[in-house]
């Protein structure tokens, strides 16, 4: 009985992984130039790419916006957004903290330049003023690092509200300076 | 029914002849001459961010004379010995002869011409206020002197400031300053010294104007002097947003102190400085509106404490403190944002404490973040003018909270950003802390907090 349910457990991951094209041995040939040679032919050409972005994050005393370099994968524009706000909400250290990392992203989209964030923000996700303004500097200059984005427009759960946490106002939406 | 539809017919021509004149009709301005209402049998209107008049009101209302060229489509204005030639459709007057480029142009409007008011009156040397709300224009002429430019009778030989708020004029023989007045974009006072000159070492150097900038100071950017005439000199002080001076006269010297204008003791001998402050109430001592915000509120509940509570409880309870206690001066009158858990967005809090005119505004909030050892009390002002303020209040703030001491910073939160008044938004403590979170949760701090808030109000404001 449970044997049963295990197998058709792992049948759905699998089946899942195959779907979501989340099998690491599918990006792996990227990494190898020979083997991307020979990449299967009737798959959609999607080129993996790597670049260096600055993924912007806070002093532990949440007092200024700290640097932290790291390497994207990505084959599309609006993935390499994705990407780098994912890397927005992970903690690099000691003294290069997310404020992003409670903040739950609904859905990320890249359409005319315009990146089009959907964030939810639990209570404890709620910070002072001073968070407020880092959660909002960090975000506009990691996204605006990349040469193809010239606006940002932030919603909570689906709206254009005035403020995320109630002291800056938002833009509808960022542009690009 | 017949006469129902010819009369709504009737309406309908009447709104679109109404809609015809176009929207510069919309707003008529009103208009004042040292304080008096300038009557005008066609309304002034405002094209393009620029009050227009009618030739009348230059000759009926100001007093000065006018001449229109049919053919030329060209009217030249006089005032004493200046004119100024204006050509419709030309962005490019004549003033005393000299071509001078406006930002916008005498024009016909429903065949009548409009000349720009604030540029024919500040070229005549009226000082000019735009009430915006009011939809008032103020202007204000300067105290005439005996025209015959005669021999200088003073000589300023150092304009000088002292790095903090002081500027020192120091002269030989006598010199006696003209009311100063504001001029605006950029902001800046204005001081004409008749009857004066400088000292020949000062002239040698004095090239058009002689500017020193000044860095890093709330109150002015930087202050220069000409000679305005030949024997008219000007000192200008290009000051912050808000700021106003108290003029000392001493032997050998004239000293300006600058400060925010709410600091400039009222004197009730002198006609006031129109941009400075509000007309006062006539009798018993000065009422001055405070505005509390409590910050966030209903749908916004602002920060999560480790005590897991919200910070708008926080803020709403000390806010009611205050307001409780204020209501206890005569000379203060609070006035709450929220005075219960409602949500109010952040730009109605401004109008608020706008359409109140109000002289303080003081932002409750407590502060969050995701460490639990980052503790202290934070002070925010945004606008230059607020800092002298925000000093003030965190030090007493300070002695509220009882908690480490995070400083006066500056960051530009909306309704700090965006109100006129002195405006300050105060981060009692960190609710992710557990200390703070327990201390500001307490009704003891709270009524510290209260007390302090409005101790640090009085000893701004010189109440005692």
């Amino acid at each position: 009985m449970t044997g049963t349910k295990t197998r058709g457990l792992l049948a759905f991951i699998v089946l899942a992984c195959a779907l979501a094209g989340c099998g690491g041995g599918q990006d792996k040939p990227a990494d190898n130039p020979g083997a991307a040679v020979q990449e299967p032919s009737d798959e959609p050409a999607a080129t993996i790419n790597k670049r260096e972005a600055i993924i912007y994050l806070t002093d532990a005393e949440l007092l200024e916006t700290v640097e932290h370099p790291v390497e994207l994968s990505y084959s599309t524009d609006e993935e390499l957004v994705k990407a780098a706000v994912a890397e927005l909400q992970k903690d690099a250290g000691e003294n290069a903290l997310s404020l992003w990392k409670p903040i739950e992203i609904k859905s990320v989209k890249l359409d005319s330049g315009q990146v089009d964030l959907d964030v939810h923000v639990p209570d404890e996700a709620r910070l002072g003023a001073p968070g407020e303004l880092l959660v909002i500097e960090t975000l506009q200059k990691t996204l605006f690092q990349f040469d193809f984005v010239q606006s940002i427009e932030l919603l909570v759960d689906g709206e254009a509200v005035e403020s995320l946490m109630g002291h800056v106002d938002l833009e509808h939406p960022f542009k690009k300076e | 029914m017949k006469r129902f539809v010819s009369m709504l017919l009737f309406l309908s021509v009447f709104f679109t002849m109404f809609a015809s004149v176009g929207h510069a009709a919309e707003v008529v301005p009103k208009l004042y001459l040292n304080g008096q209402l300038l009557k005008s049998d066609v309304n002034p209107q405002i094209v393009n961010d620029y009050t227009m008049v009618p030739l009348a009101v230059l000759s009926d209302g100001m007093g000065y004379t006018y001449e229109w060229e049919h053919e030329a489509k060209r009217v030249t204005v006089f005032s004493g010995e200046s004119s100024i030639v204006l050509s419709i459709n030309d962005k490019t007057a004549i003033v005393n002869g000299e071509p001078v480029a406006m930002e916008t142009m005498a024009q016909l409007v429903s065949n009548r011409t409009m000349v720009p008011l604030s540029f024919i009156g500040t070229q005549f040397g009226l000082d000019f206020e735009w009430k915006h709300l009011e939809k008032e224009v103020h202007m204000y002429e300067k105290p005439k002197e005996p025209e015959a430019p005669a021999e200088p009778t003073g000589w300023i030989k150092q304009v000088s400031f002292d790095g903090v708020s002081g500027l020192t004029i120091g002269y030989e023989g006598t010199l006696k300053a003209d009311k100063p007045f504001y001029l605006e974009n950029p902001r800046r006072i204005v001081i004409d010294f008749p009857n004066t000159a400088y000292t020949e070492e000062i002239m040698s150097q004095l090239v058009g104007e002689i500017k020193t900038a000044v860095e890093q100071n709330p109150l002015l950017a930087s202050y220069r002097y000409s000679l305005f005439e030949p024997t008219k000199a000007r000192v200008v002080i290009d000051v912050s947003e808000g700021i106003g001076f108290v003029m000392t006269e001493n032997v050998g010297e004239l000293r300006l102190d600058l400060m925010p204008a709410e600091e400039v003791p009222v004197d009730p001998g002198e006609p006031q400085e129109p941009p400075v402050t509000e007309p006062e109430t006539p009798t018993g001592p000065e009422v001055y509106d405070i505005v509390i915000d409590a910050g966030h509120g209903g749908k916004d509940p602002g920060a999560y404490s480790v005590q897991k509570r919200y910070e708008k409880e926080f803020n709403l309870s000390v806010a009611l403190k205050i307001k409780a206690l204020l209501d206890k001066e005569t000379q203060l009158k609070g006035h709450l944002t929220r005075s219960d858990d409602t949500f109010i967005e952040l730009i109605d809090r401004v109008k608020f404490a706008e359409n109140l005119k109000a002289d303080l505004f003081v932002s409750i909030h407590a502060n969050a973040i995701d460490k639990s050892s980052v503790t202290g009390t934070e002070t925010y002002y945004s606008r230059a003018a607020s800092k002298p303020f925000a000093d003030v209040m965190h030090k007493h703030l300070l002695v509220g909270t009882g908690l480490k001491d995070r400083k006066v910073k500056q960051a530009n939160y909306k309704v700090i950003k965006e109100t006129t008044m002195p405006a300050v938004l105060l981060e009692a403590g960190y609710l992710t802390n557990q200390t703070d979170s327990k201390a500001l949760f307490s009704d003891a701090v709270q009524n510290r907090i209260a007390s302090e808030v409005v101790k640090g109000i009085k000893e701004y404001l010189e109440i005692k």
